[in-house]
């Protein structure tokens, strides 16, 4: 029974959808009116990537959503996202992870159905670690931080349907001590994504 | 902050600043702007930072860079590398906030590596860049220069 609770606790992912949908409902409400005056697209889509934490060598695959509003011409919008780095257990620990974030861009070149897009902005990151060498001592450490969060992408855009393959870091911010001695937490990883756009 | 230090950064304004107050169409004569830039140690997940360096010479554009880091060793020399990169400014190097995306490819003494970074120059003087080398060896190392901070030099 213990083990039961503690699997339904440790599954984060639902305890961060109410920030997910919450995001996505400001973004939507603020922006909708603005689409309609201006002519939006609006994109809904999956997203798989290759992340390296920031104090190993090893990358790791995460699984992801994302909705992105642009408007004026796909020059400017809004996307949010949610990474998940699926669990990972390994002599005796396991560790998990997971990505919010609000981004803020556009795309900024365009050749014929291709275009270039960076977005910028905020990341909330939560991870943790436990052991499993025994169910009796039982162990785990949880870390939550704020990072940047930077992107640049080559799209492919085909009537309906978005597909792109893009750099995405996340910088965590340190606190006042660590600033002070120069220290930061950043992931750097490749996303690919493919979804559908109106 | 000491009084030289106070005075150094005073300094540093008026004499960039200081022409535009006599002649302000300077900028508006010259239609490519230059800036060299030193940066100067990075954050990193390690304590102390990184004790890197770069020397940057760019365009709206393009930029050059050569650059060292003195906590990574490639064999027995420092982490040395020199790139080119293509950019895109937001507003461009005349204006004293300038956003921008870059992109470039380079040689190190650890191998080929590619460079992309999210950046901002403030005020001609100032330089903020998110900064990430993927460095090509028998497998693809990431390495990053989270805000990486220099001075700027604006030329012509």
């Amino acid at each position: 029974m213990n083990s039961f609770l503690f699997q339904i606790n440790s599954f984060r992912f639902f305890n961060f959808l109410p920030d997910f949908f919450g995001y996505c409902f400001l973004t939507l409400s603020i922006l909708s009116v603005s689409a309609i005056a201006f002519g939006a697209e609006f994109s809904l889509y999956s997203r798989a990537g290759l992340f390296q934490q920031p104090s190993s060598q090893y990358y790791h695959f995460t699984q992801g959503i994302g909705v992105r509003l642009l408007f004026f011409d796909e020059r400017v919008g809004v996307e949010v996202t949610y990474d998940q780095r699926p669990k990972f257990r390994s002599q005796g620990y396991e560790d998990q992870e997971e990505f919010t974030t609000i981004n803020f861009g556009g795309s900024f070149k365009r050749f014929k159905n291709f275009r270039l897009t960076s977005f910028i902005g905020v990341s909330k990151i939560y991870g943790y670690i436990r052991s499993t060498h025994s169910d009796e001592i039982f162990e785990k450490r949880e870390y939550e931080m704020h990072a940047a969060s930077l992107s640049m992408r080559v799209e492919y855009v085909l009537k309906h349907f978005v597909s792109s393959f893009g750099i995405q870091n996340f910088h965590g911010f340190s606190t006042r001590e660590q600033s002070e001695i120069y220290v930061a937490w950043p992931f750097y990883g490749f996303v690919f994504a493919l979804g559908v756009s109106v | 902050m000491k009084p030289f230090i106070r005075i150094a950064i005073l300094g540093s304004f008026l004499l960039v600043f200081l022409p535009f107050y006599f002649e302000n169409n300077l900028l508006a004569q010259k239609d490519s702007m230059k800036s060299w830039s030193l940066q100067m140690k990075a954050f990193a997940p390690n304590a102390g930072g990184q004790d890197a360096w770069a020397l940057r010479w760019a365009s709206d554009f393009k930029e050059w860079m050569a650059f060292t880091n003195f906590d990574l060793y490639a064999g027995d020399y420092p982490l040395i590398g020199l790139a080119h990169g293509w950019r895109h400014s937001f507003c461009g190097l005349k204006c004293p906030i300038n956003p921008y995306v870059q992109a470039g490819v380079g040689i190190s003494t650890a191998g080929p590596f590619a460079e992309f970074i999210w950046g901002m120059n403030l005020l001609y003087l100032i330089r903020l860049d998110f900064s990430s080398h993927f460095i090509l060896q028998k497998r693809l190392l990431s390495w990053g220069y989270p805000l990486w901070i220099g001075v700027s030099v604006p030329t012509w």
